[in-house]
């Protein structure tokens, strides 16, 4: 993979560290991984637990910085980012997908598709419009005004990636999305992630399945917080 | 526009929040609701004893000096009891000797007494027995009928002018004038009726009194241990205190006290009253604002409490928000909404309830008083500005907290 370098990829990791100060221990979660993700890439990043594969996740995500290293979005250096650009980059670049859904309870499906758009400030008639045309995407419109609790795993699991698209970012980021899900509902979460990597998206995948893996086009496999292996499957 | 979508976000969150939780929602607001309900109570309560007290002081005669046997301030009860009597006699002589005085008058007081017409009567009126002066110090009016004349005095006819207070009730519906009333079972002829005063010591003016010649008092009460009070009116006002100089002078003068002596007799004036008026609306003021600030201290710390709580509930709630882009700022806002429409919800509730009891209180218990209240614009908004203050102030650090929960934690919270 030595043709990904931090312009031409849309995030690029260059010898990135986590340490996490335990008072008298150390502990390190990541110790020098450098990878990158091109654009319209499908990628898997797998790894046992405690590898250091939801380490690489929060960051990749923007939810944690590194102790040390370069994080290139975009060809822009993540790495020293305050927390509010931390929070605008998760709102315009990153479209997260949950094991656990993570819809606003109270919330009915429109209003979480919408949720991003009211945090980029969009104007309310827009906002609407272009939820409206998340949930459609996803199958759904006819289930706008249902709360979550109203919808099955399956349509949770739809609304929460129309809800990762609304603001049309740079790269989807999927931990375990099939694995609160039965396995007929999580093939068909998948065959609709291959329609949106068909469409152009840039998906991540986390997971520690290695069918699940095998949807993607690349597996990097982490192992005690380094890259063990970086292949492509087809 | 970030401000704006923030802020519908943060209200629609916050409505959800209170109609999911109302009855806990509705105990928060109840240290509140008592501050504001306090607040605007004593305000028109304070408002209606301002105009009051406003009317009060028109009606009172700063220009006029009693000489008494007692100080009206107060002061010690068994040295005074044990002062000589203000005598009669004392009037002729300040009389020839005064040159800053424009009038004088001559009373005497019997307190708690009953008068009497046929079938109906009135308990606790003062019988008051006055020489012809008494009209020109007081500044008393004629109403109905007239005056007692000099002769009429010195003869100690049994005629007398009654105060309005008892003119409507002893004759709600036919005039007094020429009918026989009882006072401690002395028949007096009504020959006038005095025009009302009002205010806040009604009870203590000539609206609840019985006045009659001063020698037909010492008849029907006899005269036993008589002390007088004696009306000196300043000639200006301006230079009332000269008045009191000269007075005081005089009286040291009839009772022959040396210099270094204290008074043995009271010079008393109508603006002592004023005093202990605004300390009564001072003391008032004092303990309504502990209340409502201690309520809404209470009220705070109840909010602070529930919001902790809010904070804690949506710990995921913030985790999934920040995860998708919220940032400080808007978490921020989501909470100080909550809390703020949390007590502005409160303050408007004790508004609401507020209102009908001032409007209950003028119509039922303050019927027959001058005292008026109105609802107290002011005072109301006032209220509305405090619970606000309290909601931005108590419900800021459960904000800062919730603005300040790491993501990873928060998604991970179960």
């Amino acid at each position: 993979m030595d043709q990904h370098t931090a312009a031409n990829s849309v995030i690029y990791l260059e010898d990135i560290f986590r340490v996490y100060d335990m008072g008298f221990e150390r502990v390190y979660a990541l110790r020098g991984v450098t990878v990158g993700v091109a654009r319209n890439e499908y990628v898997a990043i797998m790894g046992p637990s405690g590898s250091g594969k939801s380490t690489l996740m929060n960051l990749i995500g923007c939810l944690d910085t590194p102790s040390s290293g370069n994080y290139f979005f975009n060809g822009t250096n993540v790495a020293g980012l305050d927390d509010n650009e931390l929070a605008e980059i998760r709102n315009k670049e990153i479209g997260f997908v949950f094991q656990t859904f993570n819809l606003l309870p109270r919330s009915d499906a429109l209003h979480n598709v919408e949720l991003p758009l009211i945090y980029a400030g969009v104007k309310k008639e827009e906002r609407l419009e272009r939820a409206y045309a998340a949930l459609e995407s996803v199958g759904l419109s006819d289930r706008a005004t249902h709360k979550p609790n109203e919808l099955s795993g399956g349509q949770r699991q739809r609304v929460a990636i129309a809800r990762a698209l609304v603001t049309r970012p740079s790269i989807l980021l999927a931990d375990e999305p099939t694995g609160n899900l039965d396995s007929k509902t999580g093939e068909d979460i998948m065959r609709f992630f291959e329609e949106l990597h068909d469409k152009g998206n840039t998906i991540i995948l986390v997971t520690h399945e290695e069918e699940i893996a095998h949807h993607a086009h690349r597996i990097v496999r982490i192992r005690d917080g380094v890259v063990e292996r970086d292949e492509k499957t087809r | 526009m970030r401000l704006l979508t923030d802020t519908r976000e943060g209200l629609s969150i916050a409505l959800t929040a209170v109609k999911a939780n109302p009855l806990r929602s509705g105990l928060t607001m109840l240290g509140i609701i008592i501050g504001i309900f306090t607040v605007t109570l004593m305000g028109a309560f304070l408002n209606g004893m301002d105009h009051l007290f406003r009317q009060t002081a028109s009606n009172m005669k700063t220009d006029v000096y009693y000489v008494d046997k007692w100080d009206w301030g107060g002061g010690d009860w068994r040295l005074m009891r044990n002062r000589p009597d203000v005598q009669e006699a004392y009037l002729t002589q300040l009389r020839s000797k005064m040159t800053t005085a424009s009038a004088f008058s001559m009373s005497v007081a019997k307190w708690g007494q009953e008068v009497k017409f046929k079938n109906r009567s009135v308990e606790f009126v003062t019988a008051s027995g006055v020489d012809e002066g008494y009209l020109t110090t007081e500044s008393m009016e004629i109403q109905y009928g007239r005056f007692f004349t000099a002769s009429e005095l010195s003869s100690a006819r049994p005629v007398c002018v009654i105060g309005y207070e008892i003119a409507s009730k002893l004759f709600p519906n036919t005039t007094p004038l020429g009918e026989i009333v009882r006072i401690g079972g002395y028949p007096l002829e009504v020959i006038g009726v005095a025009k009302r005063v009002g205010g806040l010591f009604a009870v203590f003016t000539v609206d609840n009194n019985v006045i009659m010649p001063y020698y037909t008092l010492q008849t029907a009460f006899g005269q036993k241990h008589q002390t007088v009070t004696i009306g000196v009116k300043a000639k200006s006002v301006e230079h009332k205190l000269d008045t009191k100089d000269e007075l005081e002078f005089f009286m040291r003068q009839i009772r022959r006290l040396k210099p270094n002596e204290p008074l043995n007799f009271g010079i008393n004036n109508q603006d002592q009253f004023n005093k202990q008026i605004d300390g009564i609306t001072g003391l008032l003021a004092t303990v309504g604002f502990l209340i409502t600030g201690l309520s809404l201290l209470v009220g705070g710390i109840g909010i602070m409490n529930i919001m902790y709580v809010s904070v804690k509930e949506r710990t995921r709630e913030i985790g999934i928000r920040k995860a998708i882009g919220a940032t400080r700022r808007s978490l921020v806002f989501q909470f100080l909404y909550e809390a703020t429409i949390l007590s502005l919800l409160a303050g408007a509730i004790a508004l609401l309830l507020a209102y009908p009891v001032t409007v209950l209180a003028n119509n039922l218990i303050l019927a027959d008083s001058d005292l008026h209240i109105d609802f107290p614009i002011f005072y109301a908004a006032l209220g509305l500005g405090l619970s606000v203050a309290t909601g931005v102030i108590f419900g800021i650090a459960p904000a800062l907290k919730a603005s300040r929960l790491d993501p990873i934690d928060a998604l991970r919270y179960e």
